[in-house]
C-alpha cells in the first residue's frame, strides 16, 4: 500500500475501533434528535422555512403545493401522508415512503419542501387550547 | 501504461492529463451507474458513493492535487450531465469535505483504506446535511444526522474494502 | 515516536470532535420555558419564554417593565411623567420621545379619538384614583376647551420637554403596549423566538409556540352570552382589547366607563363594548384599541380602510354584534356569528 508498510493487524484493530466509536456516535446522538414516536395527526408542510399550510392526516385527499422551484403533489391517505409527484429533478420525495409518525419528515430538497408530522394536542381535542384572553 | 509510475521521475504533463482524463470517465461511468438504479431509502442521500472508489484509490497511487482535480471534474461533469445546480452543490460539498477528510487520515496512516473511507463516507453525509440546513433552513432534517452516519459507514465499509482489493491488483500489476 | 504521538492526538482531535458535536446538538435542542407573573402598570402581568436560557431574558424584561412603570407613572412622585405633570416640563429620555411620537401618531391617525392630554378629564372623573363622580357639565367643557388647545412641545432625547398651561399627560392607554414592544426588543436580542407576553390582557404573541404552532389567543366576552367572542391563531402579533366593562361606576342607574371621548368629556357613547386591535406594532395597537373604542364601528372601519396595512379589528357592539376586519378573517374562529368587513 505504501514504501513503508505497516502492519495489517494494527490498521485492522484501528479500523475496527473507528467502526465501533462511530456507530457508538450514531447511537448517541440518535435518542438526543429522534422525535418520532407517537401516531402524529397533523402535517406541517413548510417551503424555505416558512409555514405553508397544516393538513389534517385522518382526512384523505390529494392536493398541490406550488412552491417557487416546482410543484409537488402531496397525497394523504389512511392517516399516511407522501409526496406522489414532483418535477424536481431528483424525484427523492417521490421515492420516500408515507410517514405518519410525529417527528417523521419528507423533504425535497430542490424545492426547499419539508413535510413534517406532529401531533396537534388542540386538534385532538377540538377546542383549540388557549394560551392567553385579551380583555 | 498509464498507470507506470517511474520513481524518481516526474509524470509528463501529457502522461498526467491521459491519466486524469481516463479515471474521470471512469468516475463519471460509476456516476452515472449509481444515478440510473436509485435505491428506496427511508432518509434521502443515502447512497454508496461508487465514484469514491477512484478518489480513495487515487489518494493511494496519486498525487492528492491530482485527485482533488478528477473528483471536482466527476462532480461538475456528472452534475451538468444529469443532475442541476442543486445537485452539484450537494456534491461539491461532501465530496469536497470528504476528500479532506480521506487525505488527512490517510497521511495520517492512523487507518487502512476501509477506516479512510468510512471516515470519508461520514464526512460526506455530515457535509451535505449540513448544506441541506443551511439552504432549507431549517433544523428539522437534524433527525437523520445518526441514519446518515452509520449510512456513512456503511457504505464507506463497502468502498473500503473493494478499493483494498483494487490497491492489491494495481500495486502488483503497476508499482512493484 | 513523535509520528506515533501524532496518531494519538488525531484520534483524540477527532473523540474530541465528535463530543463537541454531540454538546452542541444537545444545547440546540436544550431550549426550557420559563415563565414569570408580576405587577406592574396597575395589572397583573405574566411573561413566558422559551429558548436558551430563558430565565435571564424573562427577568430581564420584568426589570424593564418595572423601570417603566416606575417612569411613567401618573402618581408616583419619581416619576418623570409625574414631574412632567406637575412642573409641565422635564427633561426627554428615549423612551418619552418614542412615547411622544407613536401618540401623536395614532391622534392624527384617529383624528384625535387617542389623546394622552386627556388625563385632567380622566382625573376630574375621577378614574386615576377610586373616587369617581359625575363632574359638572359646565367643568367638562373648559376642560374640553383647555384640551383642543393642549400642546406638547418636544424634540430630542436629552432635550427639554414641555406642556402648555393646564395640560397633563398620562400614557395609559399606551404604555402596556410600549411594554410589550420592549419586552419584544429584549427577547429579540436574547434570540428568544418564541414567548408569550400578557400584561393584563395586552397580549403579544411573538414567534409560535415551542412546538411550532400557533398562538391562540381568546377574546374575552364582555357580557355573559358568551366565553369568548372567538380565537385568533396567530404568531408574532400583538392582540390588545379595549373594553367599557374593563373599569366603569354606576351613579343614578346610569353607567359610565373609563374610556373618555376627547370631543365631549364624556365616556364614549360609540356603540361599542369591546374593541380588539391586531397589530404587529404593539404600540400603535394600545392606542388605536382606545381610539377605536371611541370612534364607533363606522369611523374604526374608515380608519382601517386606509390603514388595513397597519392593523385588523374586531368590534363588539353593544346589541351583541360582532364584525371584524378581512385582514384577520382567516385567524378567527367564533361561535357567534360575525360580519366580515371589506376593504
Amino acid at each position: 500500500m505504501s514504501s513503508r508498510p505497516i502492519s495489517l493487524s494494527k490498521l485492522s484493530k484501528n479500523n475496527l475501533i473507528l467502526f465501533v466509536c462511530l456507530i457508538l456516535v450514531a447511537g448517541v446522538l440518535y435518542p438526543l434528535l429522534n422525535r418520532s414516536g407517537s401516531e402524529g395527526s397533523v402535517a406541517v408542510i413548510e417551503i424555505d422555512g416558512e409555514e405553508y399550510t397544516r393538513v389534517d392526516l385522518s382526512q384523505d385527499t390529494v392536493f398541490t403545493v406550488p412552491t417557487p422551484a416546482g410543484i409537488n403533489t402531496v397525497k394523504v391517505s389512511n392517516h399516511e401522508i407522501s409526496v406522489e409527484s414532483a418535477d424536481c429533478p431528483d424525484k427523492i420525495c417521490v421515492n420516500q415512503a408515507a410517514i405518519h409518525q410525529s417527528g417523521e419528515i419528507i423533504v425535497c430538497l430542490p424545492h426547499k419542501l419539508v413535510i413534517t408530522v406532529i401531533t396537534d394536542t388542540a386538534k385532538e381535542s377540538e377546542e383549540p387550547q388557549i394560551d392567553a384572553v385579551t380583555e | 501504461m498509464l498507470l507506470q509510475n517511474n520513481p524518481g521521475k516526474r509524470k509528463t504533463p501529457a502522461v498526467l492529463v491521459a491519466q486524469s482524463g481516463v479515471l474521470i470517465a471512469l468516475a463519471l461511468v460509476f456516476s452515472y451507474v449509481e444515478h440510473l438504479i436509485p435505491i428506496p431509502t427511508p432518509v434521502p442521500g443515502i447512497k454508496i458513493g461508487l465514484a469514491n472508489l477512484v478518489s480513495l484509490t487515487g489518494l493511494f497511487f496519486l498525487h492528492p492535487a491530482q485527485v482533488f482535480i478528477i473528483l471536482v471534474s466527476r462532480i461538475l461533469l456528472a452534475g451538468l450531465m444529469f443532475g442541476n445546480m442543486s445537485t452539484i452543490i450537494y456534491s461539491l460539498a461532501g465530496g469536497v469535505v470528504s476528500f479532506l477528510i480521506m487525505y488527512l487520515f490517510k497521511r495520517l496512516k492512523l487507518f487502512s483504506a476501509t477506516g479512510i473511507s468510512m471516515l470519508g463516507g461520514v464526512f460526506h453525509n455530515l457535509a451535505q446535511l449540513s448544506v441541506a440546513c443551511i439552504i432549507l433552513s431549517s433544523t428539522s432534517l437534524l433527525m437523520y444526522l445518526p441514519v446518515l452516519i452509520i449510512a456513512g459507514v456503511v457504505s464507506g465499509l463497502l468502498i473500503g474494502t473493494v478499493t483494498e482489493l483494487v490497491s492489491k491488483t494495481v500495486q502488483k500489476n503497476f508499482y512493484s | 515516536m513523535i509520528r506515533k504521538n501524532i496518531k494519538i492526538i488525531a484520534l483524540c482531535a477527532l473523540v474530541i470532535l465528535t463530543v463537541c458535536v454531540a454538546l452542541i446538538l444537545r444545547t440546540l435542542r436544550h431550549e426550557s420555558t420559563y415563565e414569570t407573573s408580576f405587577f406592574a402598570m396597575d395589572t397583573f402581568m405574566s411573561v413566558k419564554a422559551t429558548g436558551h436560557n430563558p430565565k435571564a431574558s424573562v427577568e430581564a424584561v420584568r426589570d424593564a417593565i418595572m423601570a417603566l412603570d416606575n417612569d411613567l407613572s401618573v402618581t408616583n412622585p419619581e416619576s418623570i411623567v409625574y414631574r412632567l405633570n406637575e412642573t409641565g416640563a422635564c427633561v426627554a429620555d428615549d423612551d418619552l420621545i418614542f412615547l411622544l411620537n407613536k401618540s401623536a401618531e395614532a391622534r392624527e391617525l384617529s383624528n384625535g379619538a387617542f389623546n394622552i392630554s386627556v388625563y385632567p378629564i380622566m382625573k376630574e372623573w375621577g378614574f386615576t384614583g377610586n373616587e369617581f363622580k359625575v363632574p359638572e357639565e359646565a367643568v367638562l367643557n373648559d376642560l374640553c376647551k383647555a384640551l383642543s388647545v393642549a400642546e406638547i412641545s418636544y424634540t430630542n432625547s436629552g432635550e427639554p420637554v414641555k406642556l402648555s398651561e393646564g395640560t397633563m399627560i398620562d400614557f395609559g392607554g399606551i404604555a402596556k403596549g410600549y411594554a410589550s414592544k420592549i419586552a419584544g426588543d429584549i427577547f429579540a436580542g436574547h434570540k428568544i423566538k418564541s414567548a408569550l407576553i400578557n400584561l393584563g390582557g395586552n397580549v403579544y404573541a411573538i414567534g409560535k409556540k415551542p412546538d411550532g404552532s400557533l398562538w391562540n389567543v381568546a377574546v374575552n366576552s364582555p357580557d355573559e352570552t358568551h366565553k369568548y367572542l372567538g380565537i385568533l391563531s396567530l404568531s408574532d402579533k400583538a392582540v390588545i382589547t379595549s373594553g367599557g366593562y374593563e373599569r366603569y361606576f354606576e351613579k343614578e342607574g346610569v353607567i359610565y366607563h373609563h374610556i373618555i371621548d376627547p370631543s365631549t368629556g364624556y365616556p364614549a357613547r360609540s356603540g361599542a363594548q369591546s374593541v380588539t386591535i391586531v397589530s404587529d406594532d404593539p404600540t400603535l395597537a394600545d392606542a388605536l384599541s382606545t381610539a377605536l373604542f371611541v370612534m364607533g364601528l363606522d369611523g374604526a372601519a374608515e380608519l382601517w380602510r386606509s390603514n388595513s396595512a397597519l392593523f385588523d379589528f374586531i368590534f363588539y357592539d353593544d346589541k351583541g354584534n360582532l364584525f371584524i376586519t378581512e385582514g384577520v378573517k382567516d385567524v378567527f374562529s367564533s361561535d357567534i356569528a360575525f360580519e366580515v368587513i371589506q376593504k
